[in-house]
């Protein structure tokens, strides 16, 4: 009665994974950068996948262009929330709750704004992709794209992190942000760049969302608990924790599915899984469980 | 085209239940400065528990108390491993919290049953929380026929319980116990350093607040005849955040005159919607843009809200800054 199909758990794991992690590391970066959590990063996944939509399904541009603004507006997005709203409230002084309240307000605002001019019923893109069977697994050109998407992501962002004075910038901020002012470096320039990147990654995340699924106002918001699961899993602020933790989580999802379907329970409490890791991770070691993995320091 | 008194009545009845929830919060925000981002799961709480209580044909008034009672024994519970966490982790928690509530809510009834057939093989209809479907409640307050009288009767009951609780809420802030609670929002190692054990304190505050939840939730559950998970979602926890905030944080009749100001942008989008007919934009959607956009005004240029905190009047302050008391 219980069939286990690991090939299939494994690949689905790798596309779950692969979702979480492009839609988690810009609210770990900016998260640590900036020092709070921020609640509107969920409408940089929406705004990217009703992108895709507008894009790809209305105007019947191709898919690639697609991609490519789905990264641009999320990302314009990201910044233009951060240098107009989070960072004159810092400037002001807003305590860390204020900015939390404030962040919740701006999705709200954006979310509305998304649903005004798509209206709330799902959307979906039709797209017609190439289609393999590997044995018993099934794999279609919009997965290979997601992988290959991901993959290149965690290079580029390796390379950047460790090669590039832009990316030593990046990890000695997230690190210690006054050590870093004071050593001279711009904190600010840092967090727009950051800032611009997260949400980009945040909007091709919806990108695929919408791809594989369909798009609906929620869409970001339902991804928000899993990416902050992956984002204290693998310790705030650590690009290699999120890249691990994604995963990690990505896998137990789909066992706890494999697990809710066998016992004929709705697979929508596959959420719990998050929520739980978040607790456990919270209540045994706050500072992430992989927050140690590359060298020590954190990026 | 509905009838314009019962409308009024209706926005008054809203700001009766609001202020208790905004005072509630007032408790767990305004005074002690812990970050309950699930509010709306505390209403769903004690919503839930007095529909199942008056479905079962329990009193009202036992109704009202088990909501308040469960309510505040889960906002304990949840408390009890949460308030170790900071601001941001705690507030990540009880919204990932409040989601997960309304998830198993909305899945329960089917999982019972299911399991029930995974077990023994036997179909059952459980049906304890509705699913999807929601719940119909029945009112706390019958009087067939004349339906002005009828909305009287319940404005009264949520009037007095209002009063009720901020009378409660007020003596609380104003007492010795307020002041701990002010002491471990503006600086817990200190309060900690005066032999105070903080989260003892926070967990009370966090139980108090969300028993005075419950009972908000009950209140509007009952009048409103029907409630959903999706009645419940992070945009009431919202809500409530925007009217402690705009009406002053840490101030019992801010907390109250934000409710009102909170819900008359609700009345004017009901109003919108119900009496103008077809707009070229969704009046909830203009609703949630603009409370979204004057919070984010709020939290930058009137951070303390309209009516700002004030300091106690009470012999003990008086004592301590002129060695006597005047009178």
């Amino acid at each position: 009665m219980l069939s286990l199909d690991l090939p299939q758990i494994f690949f689905n794991s790798i596309i779950t994974g692969s979702i979480f992690m492009l839609a988690a590391i810009g609210l770990s970066l900016s998260y640590s950068l900036s020092r709070f959590p921020n609640f509107t990063h969920a409408e940089y996944i929406t705004l990217g996948g009703y992108l895709a939509y507008l894009l790809s399904e209305q105007l019947g541009i191709p898919l690639y262009i697609a991609f490519a603004s789905s990264f641009l507006g999320s990302g314009f997005l990201s910044l233009a929330s951060y240098i107009f709203v989070f960072k004159p409230l810092q400037d002001r002084g807003s305590p860390m709750i204020y900015l939390m309240v404030a962040s919740i307000g701006l999705g709200l605002v954006v979310r509305h704004i998304i649903q005004q001019v798509w209206g709330a019923s799902p959307l979906t893109i039709r797209v017609v992709w190439p289609r393999w069977t590997l044995g018993s697994i099934t794999v279609t050109g919009l997965y290979i794209y997601l992988i290959a998407v991901t993959i290149a992501t965690a290079i580029t962002l390796h390379i950047l992190l460790t090669r590039t004075i832009i990316g030593k910038c990046i990890r000695a901020s997230s690190d210690n942000v006054e050590l870093a002012f004071s050593s001279g470096i711009s904190v600010s320039s840092i967090s727009r760049f950051v800032w611009f990147i997260g949400g980009g990654l945040a909007g091709l995340s919806g990108f695929f969302m919408v791809a594989i699924a369909n798009a609906i106002p929620l869409l970001g918001w339902r991804l928000l608990i899993p990416a902050f699961a992956v984002t204290i899993l693998g310790g705030v602020g650590s690009f290699y924790g999120a890249l691990i933790a994604a995963y990690v989580i990505g896998v137990a999802e789909n066992f706890s599915v494999i697990g809710l379907t066998a016992l004929n329970l709705p697979t929508d409490l596959k959420m719990m899984v998050s929520f739980v890791v978040i607790v456990l991770v919270l209540l045994v070691k706050p500072e992430g469980i992989f927050a140690s993995i590359g060298g020590g320091s954190r990026a | 085209m509905p009838d314009p008194l019962i409308f009024a009545m209706h926005i008054a009845y809203r700001i009766g239940v609001y202020g208790i929830a905004a005072l509630s919060l007032n408790i767990e925000y305004g005074y002690t400065g812990l970050s309950n981002f699930g509010k709306a799961a505390f209403l769903m709480i004690g919503a839930y528990t007095a529909a199942i209580a008056v479905e079962n044909g329990l009193h009202p008034a036992i109704a009202l108390l088990l909501s308040i009672m469960v309510s505040g024994v889960i906002g304990v519970s949840a408390s009890l491993f949460a308030l170790k966490f900071r601001e941001d982790y705690l507030a990540i928690t009880i919204l990932a919290f409040a989601e997960i509530a309304r998830l198993i809510l909305r899945n329960f009834d089917d999982s019972i049953r299911a399991l029930i057939r995974f077990t023994t093989g036997v179909e059952s209809y459980i049906n304890v929380f509705g699913g999807v479907h929601g719940k119909v409640v029945r009112s706390f307050v019958s009087i067939p026929g004349d339906y002005r009288l009828y909305n009287i009767a319940q404005l009264s009951l949520v009037y007095s319980l209002l009063a009720a609780s901020y009378l409660f809420v007020k003596l609380l802030s104003d007492s010795p116990y307020g002041r701990i609670l002010r002491a471990i929002r503006e600086d817990e190692l200190a309060s900690q350093t005066l032999g105070k054990k903080t989260w003892i304190y926070k967990m009370q505050a966090i139980g108090l607040g969300s028993a005075l939840a419950g009972l908000a939730g009950a209140l509007s559950a009952q009048f409103e005849g029907y409630i959903s998970p999706e009645s419940f979602q992070p945009h009431l926890t919202f809500a409530i955040w925007m009217m402690v905030i705009l009406g002053g944080v840490g101030n019992n009749l801010g907390s109250l005159l934000g409710a009102a100001l909170v819900e008359s942008i609700e009345a004017a989008a009901l109003f919108v919607k119900s009496f103008l007919g077809y707009l070229p934009l969704d009046p909830v959607n203009i609703q949630w843009i603009f409370v979204g956009a004057s919070i984010i005004i709020v939290v930058a240029f009137k951070p303390k809200g309209i009516l700002e905190e004030r300091p106690i009047k009470t012999p003990a302050v008086e004592v301590a800054r002129h060695g006597y008391t005047r009178g």
